[in-house]
Formats: structure tokens, sequence, C-alpha cells
């Protein structure tokens, strides 16, 4: 009985969250789709020099359509977990995380205000940290602190932030305003959000988040917590464009992630960290996006990428759960005999990862191609995101031809098992969504269909960019064996190591910083705040209380004779100074 | 107390600070002085042993030579005007203020009860009166002594185990923020004055209830409501902030017009006293759980006195806004 109890919770909050991806859907895009208006309730708290402490809540596409596909994505999450967690003992403790991960999430959707999104910010830096080290061992400790700290900075930059909207007399955001410092608040806006999404200088603990459970990657990297970065900078776009500059860093940070983890994942073996790099190229590429200046765009590609992004995470899940629990790409293969279901779905969504037409992928990945043509960008930029674009169907390839086609090198099959109901059911919706999601978007939101003047040869090169990967990688896995063992060349340990990302922001920073911590500890501490504070107090207390015990020990005769010397003194004194 | 002489220096030691208090020249100001002096000495001695005698004579001493210098330099300075000055320190010692308050804790430590309650109070009022009468340019120069005083009233007292020495270090320190208060409204050194001694007048009565005089005391104490009230009195003495001592020395802050460098000495006098009644009353205050305030609190001669006295200078705070 107690295991069935169990075993409920799991499958409770997939309905709940089921039912409200439904209700967000059905109600919220149609009462903001019939009317085209956006709502925003504003709950005043009081005002205080001009400034309003308000909790606003905005109801628009945006947050409607966001709302509902990270609901739907955490409920497919959540009956996903029924199978993959099914050992698991705090269960409930396990979903009650989960919740409150998309809890925080939706409140950061919802309240465009500086202050109030710092809280569904903040709960989403530490609830991801007790995710990522949910698997309680020492690596999962280190990637969990190097997350909450990663995103601790990102929190910092937003309290500056909120600092300096203090001029401005406004925390709300979502519309244009301007003040004073107004580069500076945007750039620490920027920053901020690259943070949390893993752009270039803060990439590192990206893939190392991969220690969590699998369904807590999908929800992490799909919908959640790096979209978040992402959903600021679209939010505050409108403040962006008034400081061109700042926008400049965000297109060429963006393109930079984009090519680097595109790079990086052409090199790594696990399976969840090829995907957790094919997120992060996506991610600079949402933010090339907005910074080329198509946040709808962005929004839109941040959807769909959600979709199957999920889907990805799902099948691998489902892939490394039941081969007894490998993710080594060198380990795995053969999947297509052993788990049909799971590796067409796998390959279902790396085809949508690479923008196979009439997927959800193709829809926004040709906007932002075509954007990218029509905008302002540099020729570099272009051929950089180019080059990025067609390493997306490099990766996912080399996914699919060492997982699901390539050899096994693993142990006996008597060991594998096949997908129960749950994550069929689970992958099933995602899968739907991953096929439709991008069309159906085009159809209810106007706004994304986007309308970007090419010309032919722009066209001609989008395509030649979708497909030259696709003929690239068959050369290149025909020709010769994709892990062959050669010896590491340094270029290849560059490139295969983020481009030493992970040992700068690992224990390069760990170290600096603990050691000037010991140093601090040493010196202030223990050294100048105790003399000038604590035991110096005392110790000058105590040389005063000894001083007032030797003058009180004298017979009444030296008090007068004291009183005598101190009245000439002050005599003398006062003639002198006066 | 009964004795018919007790009554009658008791009268004199009253009416004489009325005559300082309305006299208006130095000389009935010094006759005002020198009577107050012989009307308290007698009530020194309420159970005639060698340690009163003593008190008597360490505090007849070094009024004597205040009271000297005071009337000295009141006739010379017609001639000289700068010895003027010698008139405030005079006051100073009689007052017992900090580089002149050597005779102080030595007398209170030997007294009894009710003569060293009278000797914190009642005799603070006539040499004070007097500071505030003299030149408004010599006033100024008091600040450095005032913070002096609320500095060493702090210092002193840290290490003090009886409970009648350590309320002298803070009656110094109290005094220090008085003298700082005459420079910019006699008003509210007057009511500063008048919640010291109300409070003090709250203290006495438990401190005498129990004859409590060490600080060890306290621990033994059977009675905690009684303990209770005492404690949040000499909290309040400390001016610990929702307690009426505290906005005494709010309304001080308030309204000087001293330099930072003052402020910033007294405050910290301030502290340092605080320090001392916190460790004097944590005793007490630890034990809060057992205190049953509702059953005994409210019809008892103590607990209005001490109600009284720590309502009643809050009514004073209407005068000033």
């Amino acid at each position: 009985m107690s295991l069935n109890k169990k075993l409920m919770i799991p499958i409770l909050c997939a309905v709940f969250l089921y039912c409200v991806a439904m209700f967000l859907w059905v109600f919220g895009v149609y009462m903001v789709g019939s009317t085209e208006q956006s709502y925003m309730v504003e709950w005043q708290f009081f005002s205080l020099c001009s400034s309003v402490w308000s909790l606003p809540i905005i109801v628009d596409y945006i947050s409607v359509i966001f709302s509902c596909f990270v609901c739907l994505i955490s409920g497919s999450v959540s009956l996903f977990s029924m199978s993959y967690m099914e050992g698991e003992v705090y269960m409930k403790r396990f979903m009650m995380l989960i919740m409150a991960f998309v809890g925080s999430m939706n409140l950061l959707i919802f309240v465009p205000s500086m202050i109030t999104i710092l809280l569904g910010w903040d709960g989403l830096g530490i609830v991801s940290f007790a995710l990522v080290i949910y698997y309680q061992n020492k690596k999962s400790l280190a990637a969990g602190m190097l997350t909450v700290l990663v995103n601790r900075v990102g929190d910092a930059l937003l309290i500056l932030v909120i600092c300096f909207l203090v001029n401005w007399g406004e925390w709300r955001i979502g519309y244009g305003m301007t003040g004073s410092y107004s580069m500076l608040v945007c750039f620490l806006v920027v920053v901020g959000a690259m943070t949390k999404s893993a752009q270039i200088p803060f990439s590192a603990w990206l893939p190392a988040a991969m220690a969590a459970p699998t369904p807590v990657s999908a929800l992490v990297h799909s919908s959640t917590l790096v979209t978040a970065g992402v959903y600021l900078v679209i939010r505050f776009y409108s403040t962006l464009i008034e400081s061109q500059e700042v926008l400049w860093f965000l297109s060429k940070m963006g393109v930079l992630t984009l090519l680097m983890a595109g790079l990086s994942a052409c090199y790594e073996v696990d399976l969840k960290k090829i995907i957790a790099l094919s997120t992060l190229s996506q991610l600079g590429l949402m933010m090339f996006t907005v910074g080329i200046g198509f946040p709808l765009v962005a929004v839109f590609h941040l959807l769909t990428h959600a979709l199957f992004k999920a889907l990805l995470f799902l099948c691998a899940g489902s892939i490394i759960h039941s081969t007894m629990d490998s993710q080594d790409g060198r380990i795995l293969g053969s999947l297509n005999y052993l788990l049909p279901f799971s590796s067409s779905c796998l390959v279902l969504s790396s085809v949508a990862l690479c923008g196979m037409p009439f997927l959800s992928g193709f829809y926004s990945k040709d906007l932002i191609l075509e954007g990218a043509f029509s905008g302002f960008s540099g020729v570099l930029e272009i051929v950089i995101m180019l080059m990025g674009a067609g390493l997306s169907l490099i990766y996912s390839l080399r996914i699919l031809l060492v997982g699901v086609f390539g050899q096994s090198y693993g142990g006996g099959l008597s060991m594998y098992e096949t997908e129960s109901g749950y994550v069929v059911c689970s992958i099933c919706v995602l899968s739907i969504g991953a096929i439709m999601g991008g069309w159906l978007l085009q159809s209810v939101w106007v706004e994304v269909n986007g309308f970007s003047l090419v010309g032919v040869f722009g066209k001609l090169v989008i395509s030649v960019v979708t497909f030259v990967g696709l003929f690239y990688s068959f050369v290149n896995f025909f020709l010769s064996k994709i892990l062959s063992k050669k010896n590491p060349s340094g270029v290849s340990w560059f490139l295969s190591g983020m481009w030493f990302m992970n040992l700068a922001s690992g224990s390069f920073l760990a170290g600096v910083g603990l050691k000037l911590g010991k140093t601090m500890h040493l010196c202030l501490d223990l050294g100048w705040m105790e003399v000038l504070g604590g035991q110096g107090v005392f110790s000058v207390l105590g040389s005063g209380v000894s001083l007032s015990y030797l003058t009180q020990k004298g017979s009444l005769l030296v008090y007068i004779r004291m009183f005598m010397v101190m009245l000439i003194f002050l005599m003398v004194c006062i003639n002198v100074f006066y | 107390m009964k004795s018919p002489n007790k009554l009658l220096f008791m009268f004199l030691m009253i009416s004489s600070t009325c005559l300082v208090a309305s006299s208006s020249n130095w000389l009935t100001t010094w006759m005002g002085l020198e009577i107050n002096m012989l009307g308290y000495i007698p009530l020194i001695f309420l159970k005639d042993n060698a340690m009163e005698s003593e008190a008597a004579v360490k505090y007849l001493i070094p009024q004597s030579v205040g009271s000297t210098i005071f009337i000295s330099s009141a006739i010379i300075s017609n001639y000289f005007n700068n010895l003027q000055i010698l008139m405030l320190i005079a006051m100073c010692l009689k007052l017992g203020v900090a580089p002149f308050h050597f005779w102080f804790p030595p007398v209170m430590a030997t007294l009894q009860l009710i003569p060293a309650f009278i000797l914190l109070t009642w005799q603070k009022i006539a040499p004070i009166l007097v500071i505030a009468s003299l030149n408004t340019l010599l006033l100024k120069m008091i600040m450095p002594i005032a913070v002096i005083s609320a500095l060493w009233g702090g210092v002193g007292g840290i290490n003090q185990t009886d409970i009648r020495s350590l309320l002298t270090y803070s009656s110094i320190g109290h005094t220090g923020w008085m003298l700082a208060s005459i420079a910019s409204n006699h008003m509210i050194m007057f009511s500063y004055l008048l919640t010291y001694i109300l409070i003090n007048a709250s203290i006495f009565t438990f401190l005498l209830k129990e004859n409590m005089k060490s600080y060890k005391q306290l621990f033994y104490s059977k009675e905690s409501t009684k303990m209770f009230i005492l404690t949040i009195s000499l909290l309040s003495l400390g001016g610990l902030p929702p307690l009426t001592g505290f906005l005494m020395k709010l309304l001080v802050l308030m309204f000087t017009e001293a330099k930072m460098v003052i402020i910033f000495g007294l405050i910290t006098g301030a502290l340092m006293s605080l320090f001392y009644y916190l460790s004097l009353t944590f005793s007490v205050l630890l034990n809060m759980s057992k205190i049953n305030l509702t059953k005994h609190m409210m019809n008892t001669k103590e607990s209005t006195l001490f109600l009284l006295s720590q309502i009643l200078p809050l009514t004073m705070i209407l005068f000033f806004f």
C-alpha cells in the first residue's frame, strides 16, 4: 500500500501539470489571442520615495505560452520519473523539488518586476542546487557548487540592477524605460542573464549540472533554468534597444557560445553531456537572435527548442535507464534493435533539432537564419553563426550514429529492459509537441511568423548549411571510425575542454577564491577585526578598569592631592587654549 | 529615620537646596550649599558604626574643599575674569563628575541604602543648578568634562560587584549626560535629572525591600516578579531603547549643539554602562520563563512606584514637541 502511495505522487503531479497546461493553452491563449491584448494586474504594496513597491502579473502571449509549455514539459517529466526514479526512496521529496522548480519558473514568467522576479530567479538557483546534488556524492556536490555559485553571480548582478533602478523609480520591466546609468543597467542585466543561460565566460556549469537525475536535466535544460536568462533578456529587450553596445556584446557572446558548444559537442563521448552542449549551442543561438534584434523569434525558438530538447533528454534517459545506467557513447550502440521506440523518438528529436523542414525546429531556425541575413550583423558573425548551425547537424548525427546505429560495446543483452508505459506515454506527448509545435505556434501567434527579406543566395546558403553537416558526417562515418583512438592533440584538447572554461571556472577560481578567503580570514577575522573589535575593546576596557582601581586605591589625602593637581592642570590648559 | 533630629536635618537639606535654587547672588548660593552639606552628613548615620563615620569624613572634606574654592573664586572673579572656571570645577567636584569623582565611590560603598539614595539623587540638584546658572560661555567648556564623565562612568562600573558602587559609576555617567544637555537647553537637563531620580527611586525601593547590596544577591532572590521589575528599572537606567531612560538620552541628542566627537563619546559611555547593567540583569532575565507577571504585579506599592517612574517622565517629552 505504501509503495503504491509513494508511486502515486508523480502521477498526481503529472496530471496536475498537464491540466494546468491544458487550461493555459485553452483559456489563456484564447483570452490573449481573441482580444489581441496583454493584461497586467498590479498589486501595489506602497510607494516609498517615489519608488513603487508592487507585484505586477503579466498575461500576454509570451508568458501564457511559455508557462503552458513549461507545465506540459514538467508534466511529461513527472510521468517519466515514475519509471526512471522507481527505486527512489524519497519520491515525495524529489517531486516536491520538481514542483518548487516549476513554481519558481512560473513566478519568473508571470512577474515582470525586477524585485519580485528575483524570487523566482533565486528559487531556480537554490532548487537547481538541491536537484543537482540529488545523488549524494562528491562529484555531484562539486557540480552543484559550480552551478549554484555561478547562479549566485547572476543574483548579485540582478541585485545591483535593483539598486541602480532606484534611480529610475521603477522596477517593472517589459516596456521601454531609460534613465541614468542606462547602459550600466542593461549591461548588468545582460551579464546576469548570461550566467543563468551559461553563455561564454560562465559556460562550465551547464555540462557539470548533468550530475542531476535525467528527468531533472530534461527539465533544467529544456524549458526552465537555462531559459530563464534568455527570458529575462527578452523581457528587458525594450530597454536594451536603448543601448546598442550591450546588444552588440550579447550577439557576439551568443555566437561564440554557439560555436564553442557545437565544437565541444563533437568531441564529447558522454551521451547526456553531448545533449547538454547542444542545449548550450541553442542557447547561444537564442542570445544571438536577441542581440541582432529579433526577440520574438528568440521566444519562438525558445519554445520549440524546449519541446524537442525535453524529448531528446527523455529519450536519452529512457536509453540510460534501459541499458543499466550506461550513458557513455563508447559503450552504447545498436539501440535501434533494442529500444525501437526510444531510439526512433531520439532520431525524431535530433532531426527536429537540426531543422528538418516541417518539424518544429525548422520554423524557428529558419526564421533565425533569415533574420541574421536581413539584420545588421557583420560578415564574420554570420559566418560563425552558420558554422555553429551546421555543427548542430554534426553533433546530432553523432549521437545517432554512435548510440543508435553504431556497434554496441556493452554487456549482455539479458540485462537490458524495455520502456515502461509511463515512459512511452510521456515521450508520445512530447513527440507530438516536437512534430507539431512550430506549426501550431505559428498558426495561433501571428507575430512569430516572421517576415524577412532574404535573397535567393541567402536562402540557398541556409539550405546548404542545413545539409552540409549531413554530408560531412556521412563521409566521416564511412571513411573512418568516428571514435577511432587518436592521440589527442592540443587543438582537440582545447576544443573538447570547452575552450578551457572548465579549468578556468573550476579549480582555478576556487583556488584563488579559497586562498583569498583564507588570507582574509587570517588578516581580518583573526587579525584586524579582533584587534580593533572584540579583543581590542576588551583589553582597552581592561586597562581602563585597572586604572580606575588604581585611582580608587589611595586614601582621602591622595584624592585631594589628585584633585589639586588636576585643577592646576586644567587652569593652565584653559588659560593657554581659550 | 523616626528621630526628631533626623527630621530637622532632612528639613535643612531640602530647604537649603531650595535656597540654592532661588538665590540671586553667589554668597547665598554658597550658604545654601554649605547648609545642604551640613544637613546631609547627620543623615548618613543610621547604625552609628565606624564605616559611617569614615563615609562622613570622606564626604565632608571634598565637599568643603569644593565650597571653599567656589566662594573664593566667586570673590576673586570680580577682578580676574578667567578664574570663573574655578567655580565650575568646584561644582564638578561637589557633583562627583569624572575627573574629580575620586571621593564618590568610596563614600557610596560604605553608606547605608537610604543615605546612598539621597546622595545619588537629591544631592545632585543643588550643584547642578549652580552650574546651570553660570555664564553661558563657560558652559561651552563643560563638554570635555561631560564626555570624560560619561566614558569614565562606563569604564569604572564594568568590574563592580557591589550594586551601590555600580550605581555610583552609573550616576557619574549620567551626570556627564546632564552636563552635556546643560549647554543646549536647561529644560532637557531638568527633565533628565527628574527621570534619573525617578528611575533610581524605583530601583532603590526594591533594593531596600530585599536589603540588597551585592550583585550575588540577585541570584538568590525569591520574589521573581520584583526582580523582574528591578531588572526593567535597571535597563531603563541604562537606556535600553524602548524604555524611558532611552527617551531622555534621545532628547539630549536631538537638542544638543555639540560636535560629533562629543556625541560619539557620550554614546560610547552609555554603551559601556549598558554592558554592566545587562551583565547585572542576565541572571534574572534568563529566569524569565518562571515569572508569572499578571499574578502579583498590579496591587503593590512597589509596582505603582515603578509604573509611575516609568510613565511620568514620558509626559515631560510633551514639553519639547
